[in-house]
């Protein structure tokens, strides 16, 4: 076997595990997480708004507006939970704080190892996204979920459990009855910046238990926790004071099955392309000497 | 390859290296450009000023984030606040999304790196179509002429000062400048008796050796369309093609489709079993 059949040899083998690796990858997509639904608020637009605390309670609510688009801040503000921002250079406002968490914090709203909201963002219904800018430059349109979740910076960028997307509301006569509302929210340590909205009620509802009951012209929420899809209904955060603010505290997911499951596919992702780059490098040095020798 | 796609191949690449921000993407297509040129471009063609350019241009663009960036949560250095434009902390996460941007710039320049390298103008000239090769040719030509008249106000900068022209002031490139001028009309003049004498706009354009179309042309324009269409889809259906690196540094999504899209565009230099013969 002389040289060049060698070579011939080599690359054809190279190029073959590139065509499995193609096609491989064609026919592997992923799964995309199913997302619950919460139903209508007032106003003729709605965003769904998810925020996730670091224990796992959840508050989700529809916000209502008129006209073609909300800015993220302006959503979590007429959602009434308590929040705090800072102007974070060119991206707009960055969130310091959700809901009276975390109870306090620095002037440069986080360190380099506190945990920190993260922002995420979802498009039509469709998977959550992380936010490449602050929430005061975030546009929302009919059918978008804005999501905060607090999370270490050694976690990674993981989505809210719930994906949020208004639908209809139920018939009036479908409506359960009132929400029990929660004591009011300590105050921020941190009030520069902070928005003093009024408390959001809270229904401390376990998942998978019956719907809560909400006032008419409120909004039904469905939210699937780890283990499967539940179902509650939420009242309607809407710019009316007397009316409150739909918003529902869900019990911590289970912990460790869903980061399990992620950092495993992490994993593989990394691995993938680590493989894709060395096998792209190898053919790199193996043409740029190819063309070496031919100059 | 043929011109067409060639061109197509540039356009797909471009579409995927610019469609996202993600580092990983952005880094294949780096990867697969490079390999692409390495092949097509002519031994007799050297790559060296573009790999010697694109690292530079990088480094600037990861410069420029780091020092006028201040955001993110991992401080490497910090310059003192009052230095205009520069003073305050200099962090990790700026010079990741730094590399980002080098590697958007090295992408993109790679992408259509081809066209100049790989092609000839003729056989750019004949990629176009009917109605815009007469309008190209002149655009072609009258770009040829730039580097002629640098030449020429060079010489005639150099005839005067042997003259005693000495340059004093804006006033004194008049000088210069009107015989520059002269002589480029004068270029341009005999260009245009040179072209009529060929028989330039009297029918339609003739090619010496007009480019084929292969199989293998077919499969690279395939290859390119997909890609640049799985990544748009991607986008149009929300997945995840963007990467922050603000406030606190974290590993790029992954995403096996957006991969293969980007590994769809090294079909060019892809030698399938029955393109040996006719290559």
């Amino acid at each position: 076997m002389g040289p060049n059949t060698l070579r011939m040899a080599r690359r054809r083998a190279a190029l073959g595990l590139s065509a499995v690796l193609l096609a491989v990858l064609g026919a592997v997509a992923p799964v995309g997480a199913t997302t619950p639904t919460c139903a209508a608020a007032e106003g003729s637009q709605r965003v769904a708004l998810v925020i996730e605390h670091g224990n796992g309670s959840q508050i989700v609510t529809c916000i209502g507006f008129n006209g073609d688009t909300i800015s993220g801040a302006d959503v979590l503000k007429q959602s009434g939970v308590e929040y705090a921002t800072t102007v974070y250079g060119g991206l707009g406002a960055a969130v310091c704080q959700i809901d009276v968490e975390p109870t306090s914090y620095p002037p440069s709203c986080w360190t380099a190892s506190s945990p920190y909201w993260a922002v995420f963002v979802a498009r039509g219904g469709g998977p959550w996204a992380p936010s490449s800018l602050g929430i005061s430059a975030q546009v929302f349109r009919d059918g978008d979920a804005e999501g905060f979740r607090y999370e270490s910076q050694t976690a990674g960028a993981v989505p809210p459990t719930a994906a949020g997307r208004c639908r209809p509301s139920p018939s009036p006569s479908a409506r359960p009855g009132p929400v029990p509302t929660a004591s009011p929210l300590p105050a921020a340590t941190h009030t520069a910046t902070s928005v003093p909205t009024r408390a959001p009620t809270r229904s401390p509802v376990p998942v998978g238990s019956p719907a809560a009951a909400t006032p008419s012209g409120t909004a039904s929420l469905d939210i699937p926790p780890t283990g499967g899809p539940s179902s509650l209904d939420l009242p309607t955060a809407t710019d009316d004071p007397a009316r409150g603010v739909g918003a529902s505290a869900l019990p911590p997911t289970a912990p460790g099955t869903g980061s399990v499951g992620s950092s495993a596919a992490d994993m593989a992702g990394a691995g993938l392309v680590v493989a894709v780059v060395a096998i792209l490098l190898i053919a790199l040095g193996f043409n740029a000497r190819r063309r070496r020798r031919s100059r | 390859m043929n011109a067409r796609a060639m061109l197509t191949w540039s356009a797909g690449a471009l579409v995927v290296n610019l469609a996202t921000d993600n580092p990983v993407y952005r880094g294949i297509v780096v990867l697969v450009a490079l390999d692409v040129l390495l092949v097509l471009t002519p031994p007799s063609r050297s790559l060296r000023p573009l790999l010697l350019a694109i690292p530079l241009f990088g480094a600037l663009a990861v410069g420029f984030n780091v020092l006028l960036s201040h955001t993110g949560a991992h401080v490497l250095l910090a310059l003192p606040a009052d230095w205009p434009l520069v003073g305050g902390p200099l962090t990790l996460e700026s010079a990741a999304y730094g590399l980002t941007v080098a590697l958007g710039i090295a992408g993109a320049v790679l992408a259509v790196a081809p066209i100049s390298l790989v092609l000839e103008t003729h056989e750019l000239l004949d990629a176009l179509p009917h109605g815009l090769e007469r309008s190209a040719l002149v655009v072609a030509s009258a770009l040829n002429l730039a580097p002629g008249i640098g030449r020429s106000a060079m010489a005639i900068r150099d005839a005067e000062r042997l003259r005693g022209w000495r340059p004093r002031g804006p006033r004194s490139w008049a000088d210069v400048l009107v015989p520059t001028m002269l002589s480029a009309i004068e270029d341009a003049v005999a260009l245009a008796e040179a072209m009529e004498a060929r028989a330039y706009g009297t029918q339609a354009r003739s090619r010496y050796a007009p480019g084929r179309w292969r199989p293998r042309d077919t499969l690279v324009v395939a290859a390119a369309f997909s890609a640049a269409a799985l990544v748009l889809a991607a986008r149009l259906a929300g997945r995840s093609l963007d990467w922050q690196p603000y406030p606190t540094l974290s590993a790029p999504p992954v995403d096996l489709v957006l991969i293969g899209a980007c590994l769809l565009l090294v079909v060019p230099v892809v030698r399938w079993p029955w393109s040996a013969s006719s290559d």
